[in-house]
């Protein structure tokens, strides 16, 4: 097995019958997720599908979008998950840079992009019936029953090697518009298939799916359970809002195995009950994509104590580069949790400033070498391969243990709520409005701020959110906007960014930075 | 102050740094990047407290919580006696 798309078709064959994935409304079982996903890439093919070419995916998380990114694999081609919660603005970006022919679209978004003029895409494919819009010459829409009234059997075998573009994900990017990061089949299994092995993964499992499909936790939940026969339980966009909806979820739905970012699992606890009710039948919790405050940690695990807990890390250009299992719940004294020792086959290299290795106990940037390396950026219609090693901008140190300590990035790159967030590509979009002189984001107690100095009295906070609203997905949009006068400055005449953000943040209501 | 008031002040406050310009109680909290999910949580533990109501996870949802009406509207259901 060496590319994503051969995981399903042993399953289907030897047990039919079983859920692969349950969604919110429907169930698909091992052979339909894999007819399904024959149907697709036989459309993708008849719509003149080239071996490379990527195929968008915007629906909300469900069986018939996993089958949709089988099936653009089984085609040959590559998937790019678009955010359904983005702007169609920012999803016409990404269509546009890297080209997407075709796209598998839900109706309503459909209606964005229409509404929206959002253009590209010459096929686009309706994932459930509906009447379509039309659309402007030569984009063909095609009803969700051309697909389903399609051959179920496999088309021919993709040529391509494990070596071959498997997905683009975009996460924000510094210059002001989202970055593609590339996966080819081989680095995806580097990792999925560790993260199986690492927790038995069976198919006596239920894995739920969390985490959105552009972001690269998503990966785990679908590709490590297909390929160990588990069942995929979606977890929908509409009950990751509430903490009692994720706790119902994982109880009436049987969940052993959970991997999201440590928000999540604080929320259940903060409005869901978890620490009343339990999660029984949770064997596994993975987290990442942030740091797992001590205190939450300590009572997540106190509520659901017969769960392994990992701590998973490593930027989405290497998916999981290091890993560490905790042995029990970290001592209530305890500052932060390792982030483990290097794994998935990588080798973990802390390297000063001129590139030397640094000793036990000192901050180095962390430099990935080995199998979860990305291929490389797809900026621009154009690809730049990875460097090598990796150089991940996450400073780290080793203690006398061997376990690896985070601290912080050694860019202005920022996480809010495990998303992470270019505060450059903000900024960008706060000083595209025109009655904005100047700006700066920042993040503070795990949200967004922006100060803005407006050109002239008319701007108002509203104006900014709904500007940002129409450029920017929900995670991005700065949760605190604050109009002031002036910035305070350097000597230099720059933005006294730590000035202007000790005065803020310290300030109460409307007063600006004085 | 009416229930209305009242939400409108704590979403001004709250989230707007005070600046009510623009902001009415048609506005779409949703598209105009005010309510995410984390806002949205915020808003569900002020109005339990304030209204002492207790909100299911089906009661959050995107028509309940589209505008400053739409949340006045499900306030007043939950507060009719008998209705809770």
């Amino acid at each position: 097995m060496n590319r994503l798309d051969q995981l399903v078709g042993p399953w289907a064959e030897r047990d039919p019958r079983r859920a692969a994935v349950v969604g919110g409304d429907e169930t698909l079982t091992f052979q339909e997720l894999d007819q399904l996903a024959n149907r697709f890439a036989r459309a993708f093919l008849r719509g003149g599908l080239q071996p490379g070419d990527r195929v968008g995916i915007h629906l909300p998380r469900s069986g018939r979008g996993l089958a949709a990114i089988l099936g653009a694999l089984r085609a040959g081609g590559a998937y790019v998950p678009l955010d359904p919660s983005s702007p169609p603005a920012r999803v016409g970006l990404i269509a546009k840079d890297c080209a997407l022919r075709q796209v598998v679209i839900s109706p309503a978004l459909l209606a964005q992009w229409a509404a929206a003029g959002v253009t590209g895409p010459e096929h686009y494919y309706l994932s459930q019936p509906a009447s379509a819009p039309a659309l402007p010459a030569p984009s063909l829409v095609h009803a969700f029953e051309e697909v389903l009234g399609g051959d179920p059997s496999p088309p021919p075998a993709p040529a391509g090697g494990p070596d071959e573009l498997a997905y683009i994900l975009y996460t924000s990017g510094s210059t002001g518009t989202p970055k593609g990061v590339m996966h080819s089949h081989r680095s995806a299994l580097a990792f999925t298939e560790w993260a199986a092995d690492c927790i038995q993964l069976s198919p006596a499992d239920r894995v739920a799916s969390v985490a959105p499909f552009h972001f690269d936790l998503s990966t785990f939940d679908l590709w490590s359970s297909l390929s160990r026969g588990a069942t995929v339980v979606i977890v929908d966009e509409g009950m990751v809002v509430s903490g009692r909806a994720m706790v119902d979820r994982i109880r009436s739905q049987g969940i052993t195995v959970w991997y999201s970012v440590p928000s999540a699992i604080v929320l259940m606890m903060e409005n869901g009950g978890l620490e009343e009710l339990g999660l029984p039948t949770l064997r596994v919790v993975y987290f990442a994509g942030e740091v797992f405050p001590v205190k939450h940690l300590r009572r997540a695990m106190a509520a659901i104590p017969q769960a392994r807990f990992h701590n998973l890390f490593g930027p989405t250009e290497t998916n999981v580069c290091t890993a560490y299992a905790l042995p029990g719940p970290p001592p209530a004294e305890a500052t932060a949790i390792p982030i483990g020792t290097a794994s998935c086959g990588d080798v973990a290299l802390l390297l000063d400033e001129a590139g030397k290795p640094v000793r036990d106990g000192e901050v180095g940037e962390l430099f990935i070498e080995g199998p979860t390396v990305m291929l490389g950026y797809w900026d621009g219609g154009r690809r730049t391969p990875a460097r090598h090693p990796y150089p991940t901008g996450d400073l780290v140190s080793r203690r006398a243990d061997g376990q690896l300590m985070y601290h912080g990035r050694r860019d202005h790159m920022l996480k809010i709520h495990g998303f992470r967030v270019e505060p450059g590509e903000v900024e960008a979009a706060v000083l595209s409005h025109p009655g904005v002189r100047e700006a700066i984001v920042f993040a503070h107690e795990q949200q967004l701020w922006s100060v803005v100095v407006p050109a002239g009295p008319e701007l108002s906070v509203m104006d900014l959110k709904r500007h940002c609203a129409a450029r920017l997905p929900r995670y991005m949009i700065p949760g605190t906007i604050r109009l002031v006068e002036d910035f305070p400055r350097t000597s230099s005449g720059k933005i006294d960014r730590i000035r202007t953000r000790a005065a803020v943040t310290t300030a109460s209501g409307t007063s600006g930075v004085q | 102050m009416s229930a209305k008031d009242d939400i409108r002040q704590y979403i001004v406050e709250n989230w707007l740094s005070g600046d009510g310009r623009g902001f009415a109680d048609d506005t779409d909290l949703q598209e105009n990047g005010i309510l995410d999910s984390f806002t949205t949580l915020a808003l569900v533990a002020f109005l339990e407290e304030r209204y002492r109501i207790q909100l299911d996870p089906t009661d959050v949802n995107a028509e309940n919580f589209r505008t400053v009406n739409d949340l006045e509207r499900m306030v007043e259901a939950k507060t009719i006696p008998g209705n809770r």
